[in-house]
Order: C-alpha cells, then sequence, then structure tokens
C-alpha cells in the first residue's frame, strides 16, 4: 500500500456511489497507481497529494443540477478554497479532519474565448480550465482499480501529454517541474517503448506536437533513450 | 526518481500544507472556543455565551428564562471538540512541514552539488 492509498479508494468509492466517475476522468500522477495494477510498469516513487479530475463535456454539466460533489466531499471531510487571484477551486481537507490528506482538483478544456473557471450546477463544483485536456479526453480507456471502475487517459496519450505539458510549465521551479513531468512519463515510456510512444504521437499535429517533439528532445539528452 | 522530481515533490507538498495551514488558521480565528454562562440579575436567568477576539473577551446575549441551556451547551461542546481538532491538526502539520522544508533543503543542496 502507498501513501494515501485508503483516502484515494474512499474518494472512488464515493464518487461511485453519487455516479459522477461517468463524468470524471482520472489525470495527473495518480494515473501511474491505476495503471500499475494492470500493466507491468516499474515502480514509482512518489505520488503527490494532489488529485486531478478532468470533466468531460462541462458545457452539458453547465445548466442543469444533479449529483452534487461538493456536498459528497464535505460529507468526507474536505472543504473547497478558492484561490484569491485566480477564483480556482480546490477541494482541501477540513480543519478539523484527523485523516484527509489529498487535496481535490476539477479541471476542463477551456471554452473557446474563456479562461474563467467554469461553475457546473451539474456536479455543484467549479472546474479550473487548463489546455489540451481534450487529448486526454479523446483518447479514454476504462481501468478497475479495487473493484472501481474509472475513466483515465490510454498510457500512451497520458506520456505524450506528460512530455507536452512538460514544455508548458512557468514560474522559478520551471525547469524542476519540467523534469518531474518527464520523469512521470518515463515510467510509461519505459514499458511501452519509444517507438509505440511515437506511433501514437503521430495522431496528434500543430502546437502540441510540437511541444512533444521538443519534449522528446530534451529526454533523448537527459535520459539517453 | 531523480534528484529534480524529489525538490519538486517536496516543494509541491509544502506548497500543500502550507494552504492547509493557512485555512485552518483562518478557520480558528473565525471560531474561537466558546463557553456558555448564566446570570442571574434580580431574580431572572440571563444565558450568554463568552469567547476572545483577538485580545478582548466577547459575552455574546443567548436567551434568558425558558432558553434551552443544555441543547446550546451540547452544541457548543461539538462546535469546541471540532477547534480542538483543528489546534491539534494545526500542531501536526506545523511539525510536518517544518521536517519536510529541512528535507526540501537537503535534497536542493544534493541537486546544485550534482549539476556542478
Amino acid at each position: 500500500m502507498f501513501e494515501f492509498e485508503k483516502e484515494f479508494v474512499g474518494l472512488l468509492r464515493e464518487f461511485q456511489r453519487k455516479r459522477a466517475l461517468a463524468h470524471l476522468v482520472l489525470i495527473g500522477s495518480w494515473c501511474l497507481p491505476v495503471y500499475r495494477e494492470h500493466y507491468p510498469i516499474r515502480r514509482f516513487a512518489f505520488t503527490t497529494s494532489d488529485i486531478d479530475f478532468s470533466i468531460q463535456r462541462p458545457r452539458d454539466l453547465r445548466r442543469r443540477s444533479g449529483i452534487s460533489l461538493q456536498e459528497s466531499l464535505t460529507k468526507l471531510g474536505y472543504v473547497p478554497k478558492s484561490g484569491i487571484l485566480s477564483k480556482a477551486e480546490k477541494y482541501i481537507p477540513a480543519p478539523d479532519s484527523e485523516s484527509n490528506s489529498l487535496s481535490i482538483e476539477f479541471l476542463c478544456e477551456p471554452g473557446r474565448n474563456t479562461s474563467e473557471p467554469y461553475h457546473l450546477p451539474g456536479l455543484g463544483i467549479v472546474a479550473n480550465p487548463v489546455p489540451y485536456q481534450k487529448i486526454l479526453l479523446e483518447n479514454l480507456m476504462t481501468l478497475t482499480y479495487k473493484k472501481i471502475s474509472v475513466q483515465l487517459p490510454q498510457p500512451a496519450v497520458w506520456a505524450i501529454h506528460k512530455i507536452a505539458i512538460s514544455q508548458l510549465r512557468k514560474g522559478k521551479d520551471r525547469e524542476l517541474k519540467m523534469i518531474k513531468d518527464m520523469d512521470n512519463a518515463l515510467v510509461v515510456l519505459n514499458w511501452l517503448g519509444k517507438e509505440k510512444i511515437l506511433l501514437e504521437a503521430d495522431h496528434f499535429k500543430g502546437k502540441f506536437k510540437k511541444l512533444f517533439l521538443k519534449g522528446l528532445q530534451i529526454m533523448k539528452i537527459k535520459y539517453e533513450i | 526518481m531523480g534528484l529534480e522530481a524529489n525538490v519538486v515533490y517536496l516543494e509541491e507538498e509544502i506548497a500543500n500544507l502550507q494552504e492547509r495551514i493557512e485555512a485552518i488558521k483562518s478557520f480558528l480565528q473565525a471560531n474561537p472556543l466558546k463557553s456558555i454562562y448564566r446570570r442571574s440579575i434580580r431574580g431572572k436567568v440571563y444565558y450568554y455565551k463568552k469567547y476572545r477576539k483577538g485580545s478582548k473577551s466577547v459575552s455574546e446575549f443567548l436567551g434568558s428564562g425558558d432558553f434551552d441551556f443544555k441543547g446550546a451547551a451540547i452544541k457548543l461542546k461539538a462546535d469546541n471538540d471540532k477547534i480542538k481538532k483543528a489546534k491539534g491538526q494545526l500542531a501536526k502539520l506545523k511539525k510536518e512541514i517544518l521536517a519536510m522544508k529541512k528535507q526540501a533543503k537537503i535534497a536542493r543542496k544534493a541537486f546544485e552539488h550534482v549539476r556542478v
């Protein structure tokens, strides 16, 4: 058992009970423990306490109200926390919660004209728009994790996405964050092989493909792949 | 996992812990520990809630006569338990962040040493 696993399973179970998993796609580094249940990928050292879920077709959930994820998360001992400037929402453990450590964030593909957070009454949450989510959402698969069906991107696409977004990192630790993304992608790349990843990457074009190739070039030098 | 990833992991976790600490601090500021007491003035009983706001002690009138003192005391105890738990969490997280900052300092030194 790895750190936070029990809490992660509890969260998935609650989302399954609320039938919310049909709208949610697990993305980010928490895909690795799920992939590891099914594929022979090597052990990875760390899993951060940030869990990211991407929302499928967020526009469909803008009007009608239905599943209240906020209520579920509050019941599980999390509270919403908004950023001061960004208005982005994140769920962090409640002040009196002794067993929770994870932070949960909901993301979605940005709209055509807006980069503002999306209020989704259909799920009772606010999703933060992040670019290139569509690539993950268009290449989904369903895997079971502790008897719970979870939607997540195909491993090759997940790795390609990680390599591409490593080139979009900003801030003072840009370089270090880029390497962390690449380290994560390398876990899948070592298992699938470079050829398979390149073959899959051929399906993409435009700026995303350029970012991926740029990232891969850096990986070739750094990891000698 | 490489040294760089270790530094990023630790710094992300430090940021997460910091965020939680801030949230707990603002929760504790908004919800101080409270106590309930009764006062008898000229034979009539009045109930008050007492708590500290900054450096001041505040008394808030709750009711008189047939006020549900027992019910209010139970509710207040539940709230106080929640606050005590939050205080415990704050102390735990402060220790955790201190240890993590030490680890991050060592990890960054190691990373910079390798890079040079």
